[in-house]
């Protein structure tokens, strides 16, 4: 197979990942698609340069990914009870 | 040409404008002052035309030119015109009798409207008037002519409506400039085809001197299918006629009695509607080349002078009957014009301007005697009562009516005598007839108003202040004696060429005289006048009516117009611009700008999806 | 050539998982097909001999943050369900964009499909890795336990709000 092949793997898991984004209806599941999408970014580093620095860069990403993912879900937690209390519907008001 | 510089002109220009400007600035504060500076500027621009008058007749009679250049007023590439001004023997004859006979109505004016509230307004329209009928006249080229032409039918449209209140009044005062207006378009274009035509020939000088001395070039260039002086000389008829009152934008004179008396006698007798004449014959070298013209010219005039006297024949109103007649008169001098005769119209031309200023002043004596009365039905046995009106009145009669010896006698036969030379049989028998009509109308007039008993229980009516009847005298001595003091030196200074008359002319208008003066009077007694009403009733109704002209062009142009400028108004207004473009323009921004709001209606999904949208985009473009 | 296949493979098991999981409703189901999709990932690192990065991905991914996600969905207030998302048309677009997105980015990258890769089953990689993070990368490592701990804080921050409103 060829670089590209890879590349394009993690091309197209992005590429779900975002379609996902972009179509979900609430906040949760836009961050579970958000993970994906950093999931594919990963795939691309370690997929399209076999060196180790490649491999230490998605190391690093994993960290990130994580960190992002546990503020994330505590902000839309705050969010959803925010919201829910002042209004009944809500998945996003930042209208202005 | 006698030099360039002959100072005097401009004097005579400047005192009625500066009349004007006094009168109009000052016109609350000074009431007689101001009347009286109106007069003095007229007297003083008579002064001043008789000064130059006796300059020019010292010069050699083919020299005679005096000229001056005010200042350059517009040149475009080879273009150029300059405010210049001339004073050769028509423009001096024109010049004396607009200055001197409009002196005289300034004196009439300033005691007829002296309880009017707009007397300093008059008086400034009246001084203005004054100031562009004397450009008009004294131009040197045509397109100062022109300036003097609208400034001209501006005065007209101001006096016309001078009570503006009243909306009749308003409105003839709007008909008259309207009418004035189709007239100048034929005007303009003339004068439009002539400057290309010639410029296109490398002789673009338009000063009258420069253009007959080019008319030539002009021939054999076919413009539209007409030879160029033709068509050029058919525009300018147009012209003439709108201002001259002729068939058929006649339909304005009429409906101009509107205004005060005087202004009917200055504008609407004896200057303003002479300007047509005077282009003419100003013209005279460029019709000389074009015969066919002319004809057209000879036989609108003696249609309109046959036609009109029809209809003064009937008419109710003693103006009207005037107005009709003043439209008549002109036919004349157009007839005259047609035929050739140019000195012989310029000629009628001045005695008209005696005599029927004379007529229109007294009729204003009348009107003003019997306060206000216009209708000679309800006059009678005046003759008793305003015994001086009455004999200053006859000498307008008489002098009308074409009595030999007098003024329209001799100017009317030098006309006929041009028609007979080079006008139709056709021409002829109806000037012929015209002169019988034209005795019969005004002794109709005399007659209904002095003669004849008046109504039971007739209004008590003073004779009018000597202010009012001292320019009457003059005219009446001027009307009675004019003619014989300038049968012939007038034409000679105008440079017409000395001809032999058939003998049996002046008899057979003498003749035509009689009889019309016996008509008027048989037919204004009560029992043939009834007789003759009845037998014409039609013909009567439809004469009186000015032959229905209003109603026809009412329904041909006014009506039609008028729809068409509603629905312009409906659909290129209101819904097109209005609507679609104006508003449409407003709805396409708002719309616009609430698409794009949208854009930021605070939706988290859909602010993701607009930035992965511009992300794939930048990729896509930039890689 | 077995482990061509086998990212191939695993690559088409994470795409359906995905894809799945972009029409699913429930969100648990959502979920475990999100711990899908991020095993077979750690599977392709696997076949593509980076082992250590394989065993970070079912710890930290395929592990921790699953957990962190079933936890917020335990935890979330309940009443509050899948908000049927934008209208048709930004759905439409929603998969439009990507795919534009995907049909770019492959074209940009159409010149690595000279370089052939194979892989093969390597054992350095894991030394490799080790000796560049505490070496060269050392800086960045500690710095990323500080991103760690400030996330750590945010969401309890966040999460404390509760008690004091």
């Amino acid at each position: 197979m060829s670089s590209y092949s890879l590349g394009a793997i993690s091309f197209a898991l992005f590429a779900l990942a975002a379609a996902g984004f972009l179509t979900c209806g609430s906040i949760l599941r836009m961050l579970m698609f958000l993970e994906l999408m950093l999931n594919a970014a990963n795939i691309a580093l370690v997929g399209l340069g076999p060196e180790t620095l490649s491999q230490a860069y998605a190391a690093l990403l994993f960290a990130v990914a994580a960190a992002e993912a546990g503020v994330g879900l505590a902000l839309a937690l705050a969010a959803a009870r925010h919201l829910r209390t002042q209004r009944t519907e809500g998945m996003t008001d930042l209208k202005g | 040409m006698e030099g360039n510089y002959y100072p005097l002109i401009k004097w005579i220009l400047l005192p009625p404008l500066a009349g004007a400007a006094l009168n109009l600035f000052a016109r609350r504060r000074l009431r007689a002052a101001g009347a009286a500076a109106a007069c003095l500027a007229a007297l003083v621009s008579f002064g001043f035309s008789a000064l130059a008058l006796s300059d020019l007749l010292n010069l050699p009679p083919e020299n005679r030119l005096l000229r001056d250049t005010l200042f350059n007023w517009f040149s475009a590439g080879g273009f150029s015109a300059d405010a210049a001004f001339r004073f050769d023997p028509l423009s001096a004859a024109m010049a004396l009798i607009v200055s001197g006979v409009g002196f005289l109505i300034h004196l009439y004016s300033a005691a007829y409207m002296k309880d009017d509230p707009g007397y300093g307004r008059y008086f400034s329209y009246l001084n203005l008037f004054l100031f562009f009928m004397l450009a008009l006249v004294l131009a040197d080229n045509p397109l100062v002519m022109f300036a003097g032409w609208e400034g001209v039918g501006l005065a007209s449209y101001l006096l016309i409506g001078f009570w503006y209140a009243d909306p009749e009044k308003a409105a003839a005062g709007k008909k008259a400039f309207i009418t004035n207006r189709v007239g100048d378009a034929g005007l303009l274009g003339g004068l439009m085809l002539m400057s290309a035509l010639l410029a296109a020939q490398g002789a673009p000088a338009l000063d009258f001197s420069s253009l007959a001395a080019n008319a030539h070039l002009l021939a054999g260039h076919t413009v539209l299918g007409m030879a160029a002086p033709t068509l050029i000389c058919l525009l300018l008829f147009w012209g003439a006629a709108g201002k001259s009152a002729q068939f058929p934008l006649h339909v304005w004179l009429p409906d101009a009695m509107a205004g005060p008396t005087p202004v009917s006698a200055l504008i609407h007798a004896a200057t303003m509607v002479t300007a047509g004449v005077y282009l003419l014959a100003r013209l005279s070298f460029l019709f000389a080349m074009a015969p066919r013209a002319l004809e057209v010219v000879l036989l609108a005039g003696a249609f309109t002078a046959f036609a009109a006297a029809i209809a003064a024949s009937v008419q109710k109103d003693i103006k009207k009957v005037l107005a009709y007649s003043t439209i008549s008169q002109l036919g004349y001098m157009f007839m005259a014009a047609g035929a050739g005769a140019f000195s012989a119209s310029v000629f009628h031309l001045a005695t008209h301007s005696f005599f029927k200023a004379l007529l229109f002043l007294g009729a204003g004596s009348l009107i003003h005697a019997l306060g206000g009365e216009q209708d000679l039905f309800k006059m009678g046995g005046l003759a008793k009562k305003l015994p001086v009106t009455f004999a200053l009145m006859c000498a307008g009669w008489l002098a009308v009516a074409g009595f030999p010896g007098l003024s329209g006698f001799y100017s009317k036969d030098l006309i006929l005598e041009g028609v007979l030379e080079h006008g139709g049989a056709a021409a002829l028998a109806a000037g012929l007839l015209t002169a019988a009509l034209t005795a019969f109308y005004t002794t109709r007039l005399i007659s209904l108003a002095f003669l004849r008993p008046g109504p039971a229980g007739g209004k008590p009516a003073h004779e009018a202040p000597v202010l009012m009847l001292a320019p009457m005298a003059v005219l009446a001595l001027l009307s009675l004696g004019g003619g014989l003091l300038l049968k012939d030196s007038l034409p000679a200074f105008l440079g017409a060429g000395a001809h032999a008359g058939a003998a049996w002319l002046p008899w057979t208008s003498a003749l035509a005289c009689a009889c019309g003066i016996g008509a008027g009077i048989l037919f204004t007694a009560p029992k043939p006048a009834n007789f003759l009403k009845n037998t014409l009733a039609p013909l009567h109704a439809l004469a009186a009516a000015g032959f229905r002209a209003d109603g026809l062009y009412a329904a041909l142009l006014i009506r039609p117009l008028r729809r068409l400028a509603g629905a312009v108004a409906h659909y290129a207004d209101a819904w097109l611009i209005d609507g679609l473009l104006v508003g449409g323009t407003g709805r396409l921004a708002c719309g616009a700008g609430r698409l794009l709001a949208s854009a930021q209606n605070g939706r988290l999904d859909i602010y993701a999806l607009i930035f992965a949208a511009g992300a794939a985009l930048l990729v896509y473009l930039v890689i | 050539m077995i482990l061509t296949a086998a990212i191939y493979a695993l690559a088409a098991v994470a795409a359906a998982a995905t894809l799945l999981m972009i029409f699913q409703r429930d969100l648990v189901r959502s979920a475990l097909l999100m711990l899908t999709a991020l095993l077979a990932t750690a599977g392709i690192y696997l076949a593509l001999s980076a082992q250590a990065l394989a065993a970070l991905q079912v710890i930290l991914y395929a592990g921790a943050v699953m957990t962190l996600f079933v936890t917020a969905i335990a935890v979330a207030p309940g009443a509050w369900k899948d908000k049927p998302p934008a209208g048709r048309l930004a759905r439409l677009l929603g998969l439009a964009v990507p795919a534009l997105l995907l049909t770019a980015l492959l074209q940009a990258t159409a010149a690595l499909k000279l370089v052939t890769v194979s892989p093969e089953f390597s054992e350095t990689g894991t030394l490799d890795l080790a000796m560049d993070l505490f070496g060269p990368l050392a800086w960045q490592f500690e710095l990323l336990s500080l991103v760690i701990v400030a996330s750590v804080v945010g969401a309890v921050a966040l999460a404390m709000n509760r008690r004091r409103a």
